[in-house]
C-alpha cells in the first residue's frame, strides 16, 4: 500500500460559527506499507494515527492525496467488494464494534456469507468454528452474546470476524489498550500467529512503545497530523533522531523496563498544541528542547537518512 | 520515619444478589510518613476498593466487614460520616482517574478549588482566590491569574488533572491517595504529572499511595510496591528490590509480561482473573501458578517476612 501526501481535515462546527476552521487530523502523510510487514504507527491522542488508520482501511475518504493499494487507487476501487475485503480493521473497543444483540455465530456468519454467498448453514457453522479456533476460542463461544464474553474474548471475536473475509491487510487500532496485561499478551500472541499463518500485513496503531519494540518490523512516529520519523524498529528505538521520538521514549515507563537508552534532556515538557492551529514552522517547536529560530519559520520535510526518514532541521 | 498508617486484617465485601464479592479480603500493610507506596494489580484485584476504604467512601452494598485502619493512631473504620468530613480533603485527600467526573462543568475551576478551603475553614469563597492562584502555580499551571477563571472544557486533560492535584494538596494533607491518576492521559503528559506528584511529595513531606494497573509506571515513582491479586496482598517491598528479584510467582510473571523482548512471543500469564464471589481455595493464584506445590489449593499462605519483604506464598518460610 502506498500513501501519497494524504490529507484529511475535519470541519469544525457550522460554517457560521466555525468560520472555516478545520482540525487537521492528517496533514500531508506519505507512507509505504510493504507486503507481509508488521508496521507500527505510534503517537499520542490527537496526532491523527487513528484517522490515518481509517483512511488506510478505506473507511474515511481523504480530502486530497492518493491511497494506492497494489498500484490501484483504493477509493476508486472500493465499490468492488473483493477489494474492500482485502483490508480489514479491528478497533479498541469491541463493545462498540460488536452488535450486542447478535450471537457470535451470527456476527461471524454475516461476514462469512459476505465473502462466500450461497454457503449452507452447515458450511457456515464449520467455517465459523474454524475461525474461532484460529483466534483461540472454542465452540462453547459460538452461541454466546458479546455480553457473556470477557474483554479479551470479545476482541478475539472481532479479529475472527475480520479474518472471515480473508483479508491481506489488518489494521489494528489500539486493540489491546482496554485489556489487562495478562490478557493482552494472549491476544497479541494470537495476532502474531495469525499473521504468520495467513501471511497478513499488519498496521498496528498504538501508544505503547514497549509493544512496538516487541512486535513491529517498522515504525512511523506521528505528531500533529504528520510523520516525524519512520524506519526499522531497531534503528528508530535504539537511536532515535527526532526530538519527539526521544521525548516519547523518555516518557514511556515501558521503554526503560526493556532497557532502552533514554536521554533525560528530552523529558516531557509542555502540552501538544491544538491540531486546529498548529504552530508555524516545525509543529514540535513549542515543546522541543533544541529548537532555534529557524525551526519557527521553516517546516522540515521528511528526509531520507539511510534506512529511515526524519523530519527535523537539526538532524 | 514515623508510622502514618497501619491497616490490619481489613475486609471489604460487597453484598450483591449474586453473592458476596470479597473485594478486599484480609489485607494488612503499613505506611511511613513521606513514603510513596505504589499499589499494583489487574482489574478485580481490589486495589480501587482499598482506596475507597482508606478514604471512608465505601457505600452500600459495600461494607467494611472487619479490620482496622489506624491513621496516626486513630481507627478510621469507626468514624461517622460527620467525622469523616473533617478528615477527608483535609488530612486525607484523593485524586481520581477521570477529572471530568469530579469537576463541575459549569463552574470555574478556581472556585471549585476554593471550595475546599471554604468547606474546612468557612467564610466567603472569594477570600481564598489568592491561595488558589498559589496552588495553581505550585502544580505548574501556566498563567494562574487567568486560569483560575477557566472552565473545565477550556482545559486539556493534563491541566484538569493538575487542578485535581491542587485540590488534593490545598489543605496540606498527611496522606494523598491517587487512583490511576494518569491512566486517561498521554504518555508525555503522564510523565509530567508523575514528576509533579513526586516533587510535591518531596516538598510538602506528605505521603502518597498511588494505585495503578501499570507496574512499570509505579516502579518509576514509588519507593515501595504492594502487589494485589484477587483481593489479597501477595507481596510488599522496596521498589528496586521487587524489580530486581520478585519473590511471589505472580509478581515475577507480571514483571515478565512487561519486559518485552524483540520479536519474541509475549510472555503471558496463563488462565484468567478469578471471580471474587467464588475465589479459588487455598492460594488464590494457584490455578495459574507455574510453581504450584501440592498443598497450595488447600492451605492459604500467610503473609510472612522474607528478605526484608512481605510475601504470601508457600515457596517461602519452609
Amino acid at each position: 500500500m502506498k500513501l501519497v501526501d494524504v490529507k484529511k481535515y475535519f470541519p469544525l462546527g457550522f460554517r457560521i460559527f466555525g468560520a472555516g476552521k478545520y482540525v487537521r487530523a492528517v496533514d500531508g502523510v506519505s507512507l509505504d506499507v510493504y507486503s507481509g510487514e508488521f508496521l507500527a504507527l505510534v503517537g499520542e491522542s490527537g496526532c491523527g494515527k487513528s484517522t490515518l488508520g481509517r483512511i488506510m482501511a478505506g473507511l474515511i475518504k481523504p480530502d486530497s492525496g492518493h491511497v494506492l493499494y497494489r498500484g490501484v487507487d483504493l477509493f476508486k476501487s472500493l465499490r468492488d467488494r473483493s477489494v474492500r475485503h482485502k483490508i480489514q480493521a479491528v478497533f479498541q473497543n469491541p463493545d462498540s464494534s460488536l452488535n450486542p444483540r447478535m450471537m457470535v455465530f451470527d456476527t461471524l456468519s454475516e461476514a462469512i456469507l459476505a465473502k462466500k454467498p450461497g454457503l449452507s448453514r452447515r458450511e457456515v457453522a464449520e467455517e465459523a468454528l474454524g475461525l474461532l479456533k484460529v483466534v483461540g476460542l472454542s465452540e462453547d463461544h459460538l452461541f454466546k452474546y458479546p455480553g457473556e464474553l470477557s474483554g479479551g474474548e470479545k476482541q478475539r471475536v472481532a479479529i475472527a470476524r475480520a479474518l472471515a473475509v480473508e483479508p491481506e491487510v489488518l489494521i489494528a487500532d489500539e486493540i489491546v489498550s482496554a485489556l489487562d496485561v495478562s490478557v493482552r499478551a494472549h491476544v497479541l500472541n494470537t495476532l502474531i500467529d495469525i499473521m504468520e499463518k495467513f501471511r497478513l500485513t499488519v498496521v498496528f496503531i498504538t501508544h505503547d512503545i514497549g509493544l512496538v519494540w516487541a512486535l513491529a518490523d517498522r515504525v512511523a512516529v506521528m505528531y500533529l497530523g504528520k510523520i516525524v520519523e519512520e524506519g526499522p524498529v531497531e534503528e528508530v528505538l535504539s537511536n532515535p533522531l527526532h526530538p519527539y521520538t526521544k521525548m516519547l521514549l523518555a516518557s514511556s515507563p515501558s521503554a526503560k523496563l526493556v532497557g532502552m537508552r533514554v536521554d533525560e534532556r528530552f523529558k516531557a515538557r509542555g502540552e501538544p498544541p491544538s491540531p486546529i492551529d498548529p504552530p508555524k514552522g516545525c509543529r514540535f517547536v513549542t515543546r522541543c528542547p533544541i529548537a532555534d529560530k529557524q525551526c519557527h519559520i521553516v517546516e522540515p520535510k521528511l528526509e531520507r537518512i539511510g534506512e529511515r526518514k526524519v523530519a527535523c532541521l537539526k538532524v | 520515619m514515623s508510622r502514618l498508617l497501619e491497616v490490619e486484617n481489613l475486609k471489604v465485601y460487597y453484598y450483591l444478589p449474586q453473592g458476596v464479592v470479597k473485594a478486599v479480603d484480609d489485607v494488612s500493610f503499613t505506611l511511613d510518613k513521606g513514603e510513596i507506596l505504589g499499589v499494583a494489580g489487574e482489574s478485580g484485584s481490589g486495589k480501587s476498593t482499598l482506596a475507597l476504604a482508606l478514604a471512608g467512601l465505601i457505600r452500600p452494598p459495600g461494607r467494611i466487614v472487619s479490620g482496622r485502619i489506624l491513621f496516626n493512631g486513630l481507627d478510621l473504620t469507626k468514624l461517622s460520616e460527620g467525622e469523616w468530613r473533617k478528615i477527608r480533603g483535609k488530612r486525607i485527600s484523593l485524586i481520581f482517574q477521570d477529572p471530568n467526573t469530579y469537576l463541575n462543568p459549569v463552574y470555574a475551576t478556581g472556585f471549585q478549588v476554593a471550595e475546599v478551603y471554604e468547606a474546612h475553614r468557612g467564610g466567603r469563597i472569594a477570600r481564598y482566590m489568592d491561595l488558589v492562584k498559589d496552588l495553581f502555580r505550585k502544580v505548574k499551571i501556566a498563567d494562574p491569574e487567568r486560569r483560575v477563571y477557566s472552565y473545565p472544557h477550556q482545559m486539556s486533560g493534563g491541566m484538569k488533572q493538575r487542578v485535581l492535584i491542587s485540590m488534593a494538596i490545598a489543605e496540606k494533607p498527611d496522606l494523598i491517595i491517587a487512583d490511576e491518576p494518569t491512566s486517561a492521559l498521554d504518555v508525555t503528559i503522564q510523565a509530567e504529572i508523575i514528576e509533579l506528584l513526586r516533587n510535591i511529595i518531596k516538598e510538602t513531606g506528605s505521603t502518597l499511595i498511588i494505585i495503578s494497573h501499570d507496574l512499570a509506571l509505579l516502579l518509576e515513582i514509588a519507593n515501595r510496591i504492594m502487589i494485589m491479586y484477587a483481593g489479597k496482598v501477595v507481596e510488599v517491598g522496596n521498589a528496586d528490590e521487587i524489580a530486581r528479584d520478585p519473590l511471589h510467582p505472580y509478581t515475577r510473571m507480571l514483571l515478565e509480561t512487561l519486559r518485552y523482548e524483540r520479536k519474541k512471543r509475549l510472555r503471558a500469564i496463563p488462565g484468567s482473573i478469578p471471580s471474587l464471589i467464588n475465589p479459588p481455595s487455598g492460594c488464590r493464584f494457584h490455578p495459574r501458578c507455574p510453581a504450584r506445590l501440592p498443598h497450595c489449593d488447600r492451605i492459604e499462605p500467610k503473609p510472612l517476612w522474607e528478605k526484608g519483604r512481605v510475601v504470601a506464598c508457600h515457596l517461602y518460610g519452609g
